[in-house]
């Protein structure tokens, strides 16, 4: 037989078996395993026993419910804990990948991370939605604070003592942030009427249904009247509005009359005078937004009238500084407590980092009894050795805000603080 | 094959090394520091520096004056003393005919220094804006004209050297709180904000800003001062990070350079910097009190 003709029945013996099998193998779908009657799901409660009560709960996860356990598990082998087919977050989103809309202005930071089982029993619950917990006591086993807060305000926010989904999106919102199923007002509107004439007396004529009803307002309740924040900057108090804004009849009854710090100063007079006169100003005092850089102007939960709590106020611009303390091996209590200004002044100072005192060790004295501490000669008569600039303090060997080193000193052991000047005794 | 993969390993190799080395081959090497006036009395937490030619000078905040240098033979040597009692200097500038201005951080206004010690504010004229300015920090660039970083009014206000008004840019959207401006030789604008860390440029006839990096948070804790050099390279002077930033005249980060601390060569704190004729960097260490002169080496 010839080269060509012996190829040519390989070819042909080749694809006489390819057929065969083909012919062999069923027409549609998934492979036949054999499987008994129940196999993917019903044959795993002969050994999961603990599931038959499991199965009787009000609201299952569908996969269990059509007895389909191998829906999420594997049967056999899996490189996932409790033998998922993948890996828990990823999972979900196999079947339910509408969770986070697009365009999410907001996103429950456990549905970020795939923790979707914090909330929901991948089996089933009584609960609707198979929530591990019925309404805000589930919220409230992470936000702990607002359970805290909540049940002993004075005055309640009802939507509140509802539900907490009256108002937010447990996994993500498109239309606002926090979780809000829509911007403010408009989320208030739909239950508050804005056009009855006690509404507007109250809000002395002025559309705040075009602002922001939290500026003023809790959402969640407060130990004030009408629950406005706790803390109430007097003008609201006496319905004073237009001491700042313009009246009710201008264009834009909102405009203010006047920029800045200036517009402050017509009540805290001392105050900005007083800022104004020293050496160094915070400069957002300084700028176009002035003094609500850091202050609410109508109402806060924070004393005084703080935006929010200081060390996320500050935070918010000196997002290093905060970082560096929680990054710190050794905790310095006035930060991590975020007291910024137990040492510095908000508003300005005759001293370089808005210090308060003129004596870095005046002011580490305030707490430290340094003397009794350390031994180490400092003070201004006390030339620093590295630099004859410099006298010897306490920032001298610690970094105020921390460092990778305990007791925030620069090197890893003492004694390489210490031959920084002490240099004869380095090895 | 095997000789293929080799030729191609190498090829590869070599072309990876190329590459880096033109991101970060610029060195910056420390020359000399100064501690003093000519009367040998110490620098106090000094915050601003202006370079003009071999001329030097430094604001010397804490101690309320201004401080004049010549540099040469990597020798900074001290010249003479302006002393502007009450004044708070935090930012120093020379035009080109050797004024001196400063800013005044406790009148929050410019002040201009003549030839016989005496000072004066520079009064904007024409502006067409009723705001106070509160200049946050001011540049003078080739042409001896004004810019000034006003966060009251939220603009770049350039005035001629008379302070006559001629434009100004507005703050672009979006901004964190800037702390720094910079003018280059062909007159386009650099504004730092030291908040959010990135940089936003305009052109020469630019009538906005737009913004020239990303965020530079990883690799700046807090800048708080930018200058530029002849041939675009930005350097962004890390405050809290005590170390200095480098940038590309596209905004990519190059690299970061100095460290934090105590001996010569290194930062605490630093705040304005300048670039000399010659290249040399001068930063106002003030932490350190003292100021530093480095020297570019390569890369360009």
């Amino acid at each position: 037989m010839g080269h060509i003709e012996s190829r040519n029945m390989v070819a042909s013996s080749f694809l006489g078996a390819l057929l065969a099998l083909l012919l062999v193998l069923p027409a549609h779908g998934a492979p036949n395993y054999k499987l008994r009657k129940g196999a993917r799901g019903d044959i795993c409660i002969s050994c999961h026993d603990e599931f038959e009560k499991v199965v009787k709960k009000r609201f299952l996860h569908t996969p269990l419910a059509e007895g389909d356990c191998t829906g999420c598990h594997s049967p056999h082998t899996s490189n996932h804990e409790m033998l998922l087919a993948a890996e828990s977050g990823q999972l979900c989103y196999e079947c339910h990948d509408e969770m986070i809309p697009e365009d999410a202005k907001s996103v429950h930071q456990v549905v970020l991370e795939g923790k979707c089982v914090s909330c929901h029993d991948p089996h089933g619950t009584d609960n609707e939605n198979a929530l591990k917990m019925p309404g805000a006591d589930l919220c409230f086993e992470c936000h702990k604070d607002y359970r805290k807060n909540i049940r002993s305000y004075k005055n309640q926010h009802d939507p509140v003592e509802d539900d907490c989904l009256e108002c937010h999106n447990p996994h993500a919102s498109a239309e606002s942030r926090k979780l809000l199923t829509d911007e403010v007002p408009s989320l208030c509107l739909d239950c508050h009427d804005t056009d009855e004439s006690s509404f507007k007396n109250l809000h002395q004529n002025y559309p705040v249904q075009t602002g922001s009803c939290t500026s003023c307002h809790n959402p969640h309740g407060s130990n004030t009247t009408a629950i406005l924040y706790d803390n109430v900057h007097e003008p609201v108090t006496d319905g004073k509005c237009d001491e700042c804004h313009e009246g009710t009849s201008a264009s834009n009854p909102f405009a203010l009359k006047n920029i800045g710090y200036q517009i402050c100063e017509g009540c805290h007079y001392e105050l900005v005078v007083d800022t104004l006169n020293m050496k160094r100003v915070h400069w957002p005092v300084l700028d176009q937004v002035g003094c609500i850089n850091c202050h609410s102007p109508h109402a806060s939960p924070q004393k005084p009238l703080l935006r929010e709590p200081m060390l996320e106020l500050c935070g918010s611009c000196h997002s290093d500084t905060v970082a560096r303390q929680e990054r710190s091996e050794t905790e310095h209590p006035p930060i991590a407590d975020g007291e910024c200004y137990e040492c510095h002044s908000s508003h300005s100072s005759n001293e370089i980092f808005l210090l308060r005192e003129s004596s870095v060790i005046d002011s580490c004295g305030n707490c430290h009894d340094w003397e009794s501490h350390s031994r180490h000669p400092m003070g201004k008569k006390i030339i620093d050795p590295r630099n004859g600039n410099l006298t010897v303090q306490c920032l001298s060997c610690h970094r105020t805000h921390g460092t990778e080193y305990e007791y925030f000193i620069y090197t890893e052991k003492t004694n390489g603080t210490c031959v920084q000047c002490h240099e004869r005794f380095r090895r | 094959m095997r000789r293929t993969v080799t030729i191609f390993t190498v090829l590869v190799c070599f072309l990876g090394s190329v590459q880096a080395s033109g991101a970060d081959s610029t060195r910056i090497r420390w020359v000399t520091s100064a501690y003093g006036d000519i009367e040998g009395r110490g620098l106090k937490n000094p915050e601003g520096v202006a370079c003009s030619g071999k001329d030097l000078f430094v604001a010397d905040t804490g101690n309320s004056r201004l401080l004049h240098y010549t540099y040469a033979d990597k020798i900074m040597t001290a010249k003479a003393t302006f002393a502007i009692h009450k004044s708070i200097p935090i930012v120093v500038q020379v035009n080109s005919k050797g004024h001196l201005y400063y800013l005044d951080g406790r009148e929050r206004r410019i002040v201009v220094l003549d030839a016989a010690g005496s000072d004066s504010f520079l009064d904007p004229k024409g502006l067409p804006f009723s705001t106070d300015m509160v200049p946050k920090s001011f540049k003078i660039d080739s042409e001896d004209n004004f810019h000034i970083l006003d966060i009251f009014s939220e603009k770049v206000v350039v005035l001629d050297s008379e302070g006559q008004y001629l434009r100004h840019l507005a703050f672009p959207e979006g901004f964190g709180s800037f702390s720094d401006l910079a003018v280059d030789s062909s007159g386009s604008v650099f504004l730092l904000d030291g908040v959010e860390a990135k940089i936003y440029s305009a052109g020469a006839n630019a009538d906005q800003f737009s913004p020239l990096t990303e965020s530079l948070k990883e690799y700046a804790n807090f800048p708080t001062s930018l200058a530029t050099d002849e041939e675009g390279l930005i350097y962004v002077v890390d405050r809290n990070g005590s170390g200095l930033v480098l940038v590309d005249p596209n905004g990519s980060f190059l690299g970061r350079k100095v460290g934090s601390g105590w001996t010569e060569g290194l930062l605490h704190y630093p705040s304005q910097i300048c670039i000399t004729d010659e290249g040399n960097i001068l930063i106002a260490d003030r932490s350190n009190s003292r100021v530093q002169l480095f020297k570019v080496v390569g890369g360009k």
